[in-house]
């Protein structure tokens, strides 16, 4: 339903992975799916690292012979209090990294890492490795048998780098080796990778507008339940004291961060570098290597912009700025776009009450002619006609539904589109009912449309749906692209409720 | 973004608080539980033994400066240098100090040799070179090798003045090995011997 573009619906990684959060869906509504905040979870185990890690650092004795011994004494003796915290430090690392591998897995399998989201998806490989750094580092600290292991480990790695004058490996050699300006430098390490963490995770989400940095109340309280759970039923633990006349043995292995230290059993460190550096350079370019074309970026009519900002609140990518005026109308500002941050979504379009926003290839005389056009083909039809708005990544796809021939859909990019004058076009047309479909909320594919238009329809946001339009014969609903079966059910008692006896004529 | 308290609203509008729902919680968590906590415990308490309980080792570590190739003398270079800027000095007005002279007094040390034979087998025969730019620094040695436990005949021979027919340090112990130890052969300065620990 274009005069250019060709609107593509969720392809069938997409829809597997929507098929899953359906059923997490069932389960916690989408209002509190966790899928849907992978990101601010991550966040959330941040704060409770860099606490709780910032109580530990006053216990802790940052010695050679007393780092150990200070952990233990927190673990053993404090575990109340000192054990919960060290506890709760090693379980939100670990959470945090198992949000972040499905925060990434997410992404990639709904297609949200291309073209505009460059930037998120680069700086988010950085910040996963980052992480994984600091959690080393962290594990080090404790000088246990498993720090031992770790230290020779990554020595053996770290040294196979021509850049280390003196191999690492010779100090774990002998007990004598190992000062305690070498556990200062471990702590500054640890220290300053949760710092870098968090300056980096200021550059991803520094083109996303309205980032959620936390998640709703109640996956907060779940979040910290969970975490006190786990550090109650299984507190973490130390391994015995690090002998360095001694091999390591079995220790209690850390997969998610230590996974990379078997790899030294079968082959070299050299070839486990190797192994990391191409994995993360294939990860990194994943967005070019797989890239498809992207719609044209929203073209600014400057004699219509008004300068109202409206365009640049709603677009979810920071895609819009505004600049003084550069021509003579009597407007303060005007709106900028920057092409290579423009999602072609059309949030913006949806926005403007004065045609200033237009996707080049689906302008919005296009589509109020297109609304016109499939209103006059439901004419002919007796009863009910319902005109359908429907997202491109929502739940239906196509222009005419089987066995609804009362029902013609007209997809957009976004439903967040959808600009209230458009709405109020099949009503003049003789149209008795406006469905709107689009994504499911919490999980639009381009952030906010669905909410915005919601909004509007409620008149919480401006520009609002006109008063003059019997709310009664317009439907939102909200819907995954794997809810057709919902979608059409939700139509059908729409255009039942049209004709009911309740139902007035236009 | 479901969360529709966290997106302004426009108008002003104010949306009703709802209440906490003890049923939604029991499912979140219960979400949580399963794809992060279950993870979690899993993934972290598997054991794993990266060496056999029947593995032993033996760790060459030791830093040690090899003699100077050339045997220069810097001090005394230095000092001449001093004695002729001096003299030059009372009848001239410009002189300058030869520093070519200086830096031509070359520092370069020999690389340690480390020649390592566990009863009877060649395990390590390889020359660490010196550190610096200049390769004028001490020499890092550090090799390991696992072997089984047991008594097992070490014969080490090292060699730091570049002369392969004589070694400047040689050590011939057997030990005892018991399973999982680490033992540390090191050149000891105080001693000027290398030991076994």
């Amino acid at each position: 339903m274009s005069n250019g573009r060709k609107l593509e619906g969720p392809g069938p990684t997409q829809r597997l992975w929507l098929g899953f959060e359906k059923i997490i869906n069932a389960v916690t509504t989408s209002e509190y799916n966790p899928f849907y905040y992978l990101g601010a979870i991550g966040i959330f185990f941040l704060w409770v690292i860099f606490i709780s890690g910032i109580v530990l650092f006053i216990f802790y004795n940052v010695t050679a012979r007393g780092a150990y011994d200070s952990v233990q004494y927190l673990t053993v003796k404090q575990w109340y209090f000192g054990g919960v915290l060290r506890s709760l430090h090693r379980y939100a690392a670990q959470g945090l990294i198992i949000a972040g591998i499905v925060h990434t897995l997410r992404c990639y399998a709904l297609d949200r890492y291309k073209h505009w989201r460059w930037l998120a998806w680069v700086s988010g490989v950085i910040l996963m490795w980052l992480i994984w750094i600091g959690g080393i580092f962290g594990y080090w600290m404790v000088w246990d048998e498993r720090a031992k292991f770790i230290a020779l480990s990554s020595a053996r790695m770290l040294e196979s780098i021509p850049l280390f004058g003196m191999p690492l490996s010779l100090t774990f050699a002998s007990a004598r080796n190992v000062t305690d300006e070498f556990f200062y430098i471990i702590l500054v390490i640890h220290f300053f990778s949760l710092f870098v963490v968090f300056v980096l995770l200021l550059v991803h989400l520094s083109r996303i507008t309205k980032s959620i940095v936390n998640p709703p109340k109640l996956l907060t309280y779940g979040l910290v339940f969970l975490l006190f759970l786990v550090s109650l039923l299984h507190p973490a633990t130390s391994a015995p004291s690090a002998d360095l006349k001694k091999l390591t043995q079995s220790v209690p292995f850390d997969w998610l961060f230590m996974f990379v230290f078997p790899m030294l059993k079968h082959m070299s460190a050299m070839g486990v570098w190797l192994l990391i550096v191409t994995f993360t350079l294939v990860i990194s370019i994943v967005p070019w290597l797989t890239r498809t074309k992207k719609g044209p970026a929203t073209v600014v009519t400057q004699k219509n912009c008004t300068g109202c900002e409206l365009c640049m609140e709603d677009c979810p990518y920071e895609a819009i700025q505004m600049r003084p005026r550069t021509d003579s109308l009597p407007y303060e500002l005007e709106a900028v776009v920057l092409e290579a941050r423009c999602a072609s979504c059309g949030i913006c379009t949806g926005s403007c009450d004065y045609t200033a926003m237009s996707l080049p290839d689906m302008t919005e005389d296009y589509l109020k002619g297109e609304i016109r056009r499939c209103s006059r083909e439901l004419k002919s039809v007796n009863g009910a006609k319902v005109l359908v708005f429907s997202c491109s990544k929502g739940a239906f796809e196509g222009k005419e539904i089987p066995g609804f021939e009362w029902a013609r859909v007209l997809t957009l990019q976004c439903i967040g589109q959808l600009q209230p004058s458009m709405a109020a076009i099949p009503f003049e047309e003789g149209i008795d009912g406006v469905f709107i479909a689009g994504c499911i909320l919490g999980d639009c594919s381009f952030r906010f449309g669905n909410i915005w238009l919601e909004d509007r329809i409620l008149r919480h946001r401006p520009p609002v749906f006109k008063k003059s339009i019997d709310r009664a014969r317009i439907r939102s609903v909200w819907l995954a692209a794997v809810n057709k079966r919902d979608f059409l059910k939700s139509l059908a008692e729409f255009h039942g409720e049209l004709e009911g006896p309740k139902a007035k004529p236009a | 973004m479901s969360d529709k308290k966290n997106v302004s609203a426009g108008e002003g509008t104010k949306k009703p608080k709802k209440p906490l729902e003890i049923i939604s919680f029991i499912r979140v968590t219960a979400v949580l539980i399963v794809f992060i906590g279950l993870p979690v415990l899993i993934l972290s308490n598997i054991s794993y033994s990266f060496y056999s309980p029947q593995e032993s080792a033996i760790k060459v570590a030791f830093q040690h400066t090899g003699k100077r190739i050339v045997d220069c003398d810097e001090k005394d270079l230095i000092k001449e240098e001093g004695k002729r800027y001096r003299e030059l000095l009372k009848t001239e007005k410009r002189i300058s100090m030869n520093m070519g002279k200086l830096a031509g007094c070359p520092r370069e040390r020999f690389p340690v040799v480390v020649d390592l034979s566990i009863d009877g087998r060649t395990m390590l025969d390889r020359a660490y070179k010196p550190k610096g730019i200049k390769r004028d620094m001490a020499s890092y040695i550090y090799d390991d090798f696992i072997i089984s436990p047991g008594v097992h005949r070490i014969a080490v021979a090292m060699y730091d003045s570049g002369n392969k027919n004589k070694a400047d340090a040689t050590l011939d112990e057997t030990v005892d090995i018991k399973p999982g130890d680490v033992k540390v052969l090191r050149f000891d300065d105080a001693s000027n011997k290398l030991v076994v620990e």
